[in-house]
């Protein structure tokens, strides 16, 4: 059905966004009906209430957004207004989980840092960066503590949460990022970088682009100028940082330095990342990774001298490190 | 069993078992709250008819995590969330705010006290896990104030779980100790403390306050190793053990210093790759007669 002036109406907007059935299944899955439901609503057979239009406006493709909600005003008046889909992103943290987070560095017992004051921080982040669940993924990326005399040779991600596509709670495949990544160049040029798209010359911001990714941008996480890692946000969407919520990419990077301890923050000079191989020829090296992390807890246990998981996590990733990077050259 | 007056003279205002105001805590409840709506299927999984429904409460919702997934969720429905903890309240409206769900309000407020709300004035009430906190001579009073706020028709949902299967002892161990706290604290309906407790009494919470169309529906959250829980659950529960030791401690079920060396042993075990455990969950619900 058409809209006013030839201009296509939120029905004929639906019909073409589930002619593709793997998009029809998504958005059936996500605003949770059965995906003949969207059929009907896009052959005008049945009418969704204003609580399934939100919802479709949320999982429809993001640079969709807009036409769609201007097609849909007409039938559903209050839509706009339900869904406050101003230009206005919150540019700050609210000042009051400043001294949550502070509460929490307080009071977090030893045994549950950094992981208990990093997913508060996270979860805070996910919500006001991605308050219309339009698929977001962010996650702390560590420097891997160097050997004695050596420098800092890679990276890895040690947690991550997300919205849809992603799983909010995530297990994702363990990989070591060096200077090929666009977390590396953020670390070794003390900066935040972004990538609006895949499409964007990347002769400057190198990127290793994962699944659903579109978008992305890497901030270090410092503190007194020394570095332990940084933190990376990445969309389902081209073109979704803008500047306000690259300053607030920036501000959550700060908070989260509060986090970690400062043994685990190096000197710039210390960073010296590799060229890291593809996550193929790294794979094979986390097979065991769970088991070397028991058996870390195990000998600590024998001690007896208390670790925790952060700790045990680091020295597994240490030592894998270590045998990865004595790979011979190609 | 000591009743909750018998056990310190007087009311306990706040029973939970974890100091609520703790950040770590908070963290925490908000990752369970995802872990749990994902590991049972979604926020209902067992299939209630919503179409009637334009308000829900939420009963100790802690930092608000279901509140919000379902104001998220059901965008045409109002969701109410209350807690004893104004930390947790606080923090959820917070959240709401940042999320942008105009749908999702909270409220500081005592479940084990008359709820502070007009007859009713709700479509559905809903609780999950407080068996973390609710006394057993409470319950029926507690009931009957749900009925008291649920519309004619309106629908009283309770969701709780029953904890410590495993192939590991000090995992084992550690839920075993745990039991025993809660039934000495009087916060359990097992006799011998073997259990948490609560799931054989739902239905029969329902039943006796003539509630109608009563249906259950149980739940089985796998967090084995190799499971795609294994990795969320781990978190949860080393925060957990952890931040229970001092509920473990002051019942003098076991010194501090003994539930240090369980507590080391069980994340040891958690990680170890024959790990098998699971959560046991049941829902049960009732309609309020017309």
């Amino acid at each position: 059905m058409e809209g006013k002036n030839g201009i296509p109406g939120w029905h004929d907007l639906l019909k073409k966004f589930i002619e593709d059935p793997q998009q029809k299944q998504r958005i059936a899955r996500e605003i949770r009906v059965n995906p003949i439901t969207l059929t009907r609503w896009a052959n005008n057979e049945a009418r969704p209430r204003e609580g399934n239009m939100l919802q479709l406006l949320r999982s429809i493709p993001f640079s969709y957004r807009d036409q769609f909600m201007q097609a849909s005003i007409v039938d559903f008046p209050g839509l706009q207004q339900k869904l406050a889909m101003t230009k206005d992103d919150p540019q700050e943290i609210p000042p009051e989980f400043y001294s949550r987070v502070l509460s929490a560095c307080a009071y977090t017992p030893e045994s549950l840092c950094p992981q208990g004051i990093y997913d508060l921080i996270l979860q805070q982040a996910i919500n006001q960066l991605d308050p219309e669940r339009s698929g977001l993924l962010i996650s702390i990326v560590s420097a891997i503590p160097p050997h004695s005399g050596n420098r800092i040779r890679s990276l890895c991600e040690i947690t991550g949460i997300g919205t849809s596509p992603w799983k909010r709670d995530l297990e994702r495949k363990t990989i070591f990022l060096g200077a090929e990544s666009l977390t590396g160049a953020a670390v070794m040029s003390c900066r935040t970088l972004t990538v609006q798209s895949r499409e964007e010359q990347q002769t400057l911001h190198p990127a290793h682009w994962a699944d659903y990714e579109q978008s992305a941008v890497a901030c270090p996480i410092a503190h007194r100028t020394k570095m332990m890692g940084g933190l990376v946000v990445a969309s389902a969407h081209p073109h979704y940082f803008t500047d306000s919520r690259i300053s607030l990419v920036e501000q959550y990077a700060n908070l989260l330095a509060l986090a970690f301890l400062p043994e685990n923050f190096y000197e710039v000079s210390a960073f010296a990342l590799h060229i890291m191989p593809e996550y193929r020829e790294q794979e094979p090296y986390f097979r065991n990774f769970a088991r070397r992390i028991a058996a870390h807890f195990a000998d600590a246990a024998a001690v007896p001298h208390l670790i925790t998981f952060y700790e045990a996590q680091m020295l597994v990733l240490q030592e894998i490190e270590a045998e990865l990077l004595n790979l011979p050259p190609d | 069993m000591a009743t909750s007056e018998e056990l310190s003279g007087g009311q306990r205002e706040n029973t939970y078992v974890i100091d609520a105001e703790s950040s770590a805590e908070m963290a925490r409840l908000m990752r369970q709250d995802h872990l749990l709506t994902q590991g049972m299927g979604g926020l209902f999984p067992e299939g209630l008819d919503l179409s009637n429904t334009r308000s829900i409460l939420d009963i100790a919702c802690g930092p608000g995590g279901w509140v919000l997934e379902t104001a998220f969720e059901h965008a045409d429905i109002d969701v109410v969330g209350v807690d004893i903890s104004e930390k947790m309240i606080a923090y959820a409206r917070a959240q709401a705010e940042v999320a942008r769900l105009e749908n999702a309000s909270f409220r500081v407020m005592n479940a084990l006290k008359p709820l502070e709300f007009p007859s009713e004035s709700f479509d559905l009430i809903n609780t999950r896990l407080i068996v973390a906190f609710m006394l057993p001579d409470v319950w029926p009073r507690f009931v009957q104030e749900c009925l008291r706020i649920l519309r004619p028709g309106g629908i009283l949902r309770f969701t709780d779980l029953e904890w410590g299967l495993s192939n590991k002892p000090a995992y084992e161990k550690t839920c075993d100790l745990f039991n025993q706290a809660l039934q000495k604290a009087g916060q359990s309906f097992s006799p011998n403390g073997t259990h948490m407790g609560l799931l054989p009494m739902l239905r029969r919470f329902l039943s006796d306050a003539h509630c109608r169309d009563i249906g259950q529906k149980a739940h089985v959250i796998d967090f084995s190793y190799g499971t795609e829980y294994h990795k969320g659950f781990y978190h949860d529960l080393a925060a957990a053990f952890k931040l229970l030791q001092p509920f473990i401690a002051r019942w003098q079920i076991a010194t501090p210093e003994a539930l240090e060396r369980l507590y080391q042993q069980a994340l040891m075990e958690m990680q170890s790759e024959d790990f098998c455990a699971c959560w046991i969950l049941l829902t049960a619900w009732g309609y309020k007669p017309d």
